[in-house]
């Protein structure tokens, strides 16, 4: 979550995980803002990538805090994280909305080929929107590394040339940052294995 | 036949790692090492689980990883879950903003100078006037700013005595937290702020302003929420409003 949506910067940014979900359980209006403030984008995405359609990923996220709210007391913390739960929320909806549509006849022709790829893999989607995320969150120079190896098949060596770092360094950006993807990856995705 | 090192030796750890990782990323490494992972399962494992999470990032959307929900769905959110309505105003854009500057976006502080120039002017600050030794020079109401409870309320003075002059705040209903409610003043036209101290326990305070800080150009009043995290920054707004004659 970083440029192009001042919304999205951190509300609260010092409030650990642990605090919001507290503050969440407890019926804090101020912490379902702040909720959406750090997850809401990730929900969006997560909806958008399953439901191909702005619209109904607008419908989805609301749904999913709202459900998340009303549902506030069934968030667990021994069971998962708080975005891992809200992930779960946003699956559900999103693929009720595509089920939902395919009824309706006028569209169901083209939902058909559309639905077939996406239920084949939406665990797939939501591991890519949910590594995707974590790497926005990496340090800089960890981020600035891990796209240049992976978006434009540069070498470690290649990197540290361009960037003027030491070898050493890359390597450890590279080593850390994949592995701090992996770990969120197996957090919070769906498909993990 | 033992190679020369072995890849699970502990002092090596970091070794082994940056051989996966590279490899994960489609790189060639040292014949030794890709003979020891072929054979060894605790490497194979690793090697297909960052396998996997190198493939995964490489073939994100770049439109789903560019993709923003459209301030409509907050609102949409608070109307159905709080049953509050959050008009255009009212909505306070968050930025990570440096030191010194105020957790407030454009639009918000572009109402708060809008409302400035309308309605309230300028106001004559007393001088001099060693009689009078505890003028009230001006006040604020203070108001529950955008997802704090609508009952968190505060009033501001600021009281000229002999020595300058004094901002006296008493709030009510400020939540209890892990952390202390700090007092600012705030110049909307440079986006300046000063922080004068922070409230008692009963959510009030007495604070000397800095000679240097006329009230005249510092003329917002804010509470904030702040951690004890050593970060004097002001984080999040929790009352606010124009001093007035």
């Amino acid at each position: 979550m970083t440029a192009g949506n001042d919304q999205m910067r951190g509300a609260v940014p010092d409030w650990s995980e642990a605090e919001l979900a507290r503050a969440f359980a407890a019926g804090r209006e101020s912490a379902l803002r702040s909720l959406y403030e750090r997850y809401g984008t990730l929900v969006y995405r997560i909806a958008l990538g399953i439901t191909r359609s702005v619209h109904d990923a607008e419908d989805v996220t609301q749904q999913t805090f709202v459900s998340a709210w009303e549902g506030r007391a069934s968030f667990n913390p021994l069971s998962g994280t708080l975005p891992g739960w809200l992930i779960g929320i946003t699956r559900h909806r999103a693929l009720d909305k595509i089920r939902a549509d395919t009824r309706s006849e006028a569209r169901k022709r083209a939902a058909e080929g559309l639905l077939a790829t996406v239920t084949d893999e939406p665990e797939r989607i939501v591991d890519r929107i949910v590594i995707a995320d974590e790497l926005e969150q990496l340090s800089d120079d960890q981020r600035q590394v891990l796209e240049l190896a992976f978006f434009d098949d540069l070498t470690h060596i290649q990197i540290a040339k361009l960037t003027g770092m030491p070898l050493g360094t890359v390597k450890s950006h590279l080593r850390r940052g994949i592995r701090k993807l992996r770990a969120r990856w197996e957090v919070d995705g769906v498909f993990t294995s | 036949m033992s190679s020369p090192r072995d890849p699970h030796d502990p002092l090596h750890e970091q070794d082994r790692q940056d051989n996966l990782t590279l490899m994960a990323l489609g790189e060639a490494v040292d014949a030794d090492f890709t003979r020891h992972q072929a054979g060894c399962i605790h490497c194979r494992e690793e090697l297909q689980a960052l396998t996997t999470t190198v493939h995964l990032a490489r073939t994100r959307s770049r439109y789903i990883a560019d993709a923003y929900p459209s301030d409509s769905v907050w609102n949409a959110i608070s109307e159905a879950a709080l049953g509050k309505h959050e008009s255009a105003r009212r909505r306070r854009l968050i930025r990570r903003e440096r030191v010194g500057r105020f957790r407030t976006g454009e639009r918000a502080l572009a109402a708060v100078v809008a409302a400035l120039i309308i309605g309230v002017g300028g106001f004559a600050l007393g001088r001099q006037s060693s009689s009078n030794s505890h003028a009230i020079a001006a006040r604020a109401v203070l108001l529950a700013q955008p997802g704090e409870p609508s009952a968190v309320s505060g009033t501001a003075q600021v009281i000229h005595d002999g020595s300058g002059y004094a901002l006296s705040i008493n709030t009510h209903s400020l939540p209890l937290r892990n952390g202390y409610y700090a007092v600012w003043v705030y110049n909307p036209t440079i986006n300046h702020m000063i922080n004068v101290g922070a409230l008692g326990a009963d959510g009030s305070g007495r604070f000397v302003l800095p000679p240097g800080a006329d009230i005249r150009d510092y003329n917002i009043v804010d509470v904030s929420a702040q951690n004890f995290d050593g970060n004097p920054a002001h984080r999040q707004s929790v009352l606010q409003g124009p001093l007035t004659k």
